[in-house]
């Protein structure tokens, strides 16, 4: 069966612009953040959503298209600028008709480019 | 106030104790109603004040598995028992379908960092800062330094086979990348990093 074509157009993402990430809470424990399994790709890519079209909450939320308890997750916050300054990170708008953010990080995620991405997050919900 | 370290609870075994954990004093080993228990959280809590009773402190991971670690490094011993409970983590633990942990490559990891601890007190005379213990993909595990002069992270594979990696910086211009197998490796290369 032909995959249905996105009806939202893809855009070009500025680097002043965030990409909020939803974290499970089992990923944050005693105050520390399990990295290689929070920066890690997911087939194309790292998954993520572009403020523009998100809030935190909407990200937070959104995991109920898979069924899951929203509750049980946190929001982290990239700065684009900072993504694409770590060495082979592409930042792509990939919509997805259910998700007009979704957002793309690819490239390889080698324990350097996680340290890099562990400087540059910040919470914006806490699990 | 809770109790912060109970003696002679010595008709407990150790796997019955508390989700299969114990620490306790080298020099009380064979003697059983010397042995000093507590519960994880407050082992994490009193970890320094315990560990001055003796030289060194055995960690029983499992079953299979113990590593003895001298008490010289309390701020190690107090992350090996705050990441313990890795070794409990079931496939999907985190809804996205990471696989759990086997008490064989917890010990790895502890046990790297140990021996490399111990080595570099012998010939430096300096105690190392210890790493977080972190679950990481495949089920392999992570040891990150995340301070304020530097990074490093290393990565324990569950697989014999597989490469540890690395990559570590001073946040300027010193940066160290690679990776090597689990027995085998050149000890002198985290030494400029872990001294900063």
């Amino acid at each position: 069966m032909a995959e249905l074509e996105c009806i939202f157009p893809k855009e070009e993402i500025p680097n002043e612009h965030s990409l909020f990430q939803r974290v499970h809470r089992n990923l944050f424990r005693n105050e520390k953040l399990a990295i290689s399994l929070v920066f890690k790709n997911h087939g194309d890519g790292m998954s993520t959503d572009w403020s523009k079209y998100s809030t935190p909450m909407d990200t937070k939320e959104r995991v109920r298209i898979d069924q899951k308890d929203p509750d049980l997750y946190g929001v982290i916050k990239m700065n684009v600028g900072e993504v694409r300054a770590i060495e082979g990170q592409i930042v792509e708008h990939t919509p997805l008709n259910e998700n007009r953010s979704h957002t793309d990080v690819k490239g390889d995620k080698t324990p350097k480019q996680t340290v890099y991405f562990n400087r540059i997050f910040q919470w914006s919900i806490k699990p | 106030m809770p109790a912060l370290l109970e003696k002679e609870r010595d008709l407990l075994s150790p796997t019955t104790s508390f989700s299969g954990f114990s620490c306790y004093p080298k020099h009380s080993w064979n003697y059983r109603t010397e042995t000093v228990w507590a519960d994880i959280e407050e082992i994490d809590d009193h970890i320094h004040l315990w560990s001055k009773k003796s030289d060194a402190v055995k960690i029983v991971v499992s079953e299979n598995y113990s590593i003895e670690v001298k008490s010289v490094f309390a701020e190690f011993i107090a992350k090996v028992v705050e990441s313990r409970y890795i070794v409990d983590l079931k496939d999907n633990w985190d809804d996205n379908h990471s696989r759990g942990y086997s008490d064989k490559t917890f010990y790895n990891a502890v046990n790297f960092f140990n021996k490399y601890a111990n080595w570099i007190l012998a010939e430096r005379g300096t105690v190392i800062e210890p790493p977080d213990i972190l679950p990481s993909n495949d089920g392999s595990i992570d040891l990150f330094w995340n301070k304020k002069s530097y990074d490093l992270l290393i990565n324990i594979p569950s697989s014999p086979s597989e490469l540890v990696k690395f990559y570590g910086d001073n946040k300027k211009e010193s940066k160290i990348e690679g990776s090597f197998i689990l027995d085998s490796f050149n000890q002198g290369i985290f030494l400029s990093l872990l001294q900063e």
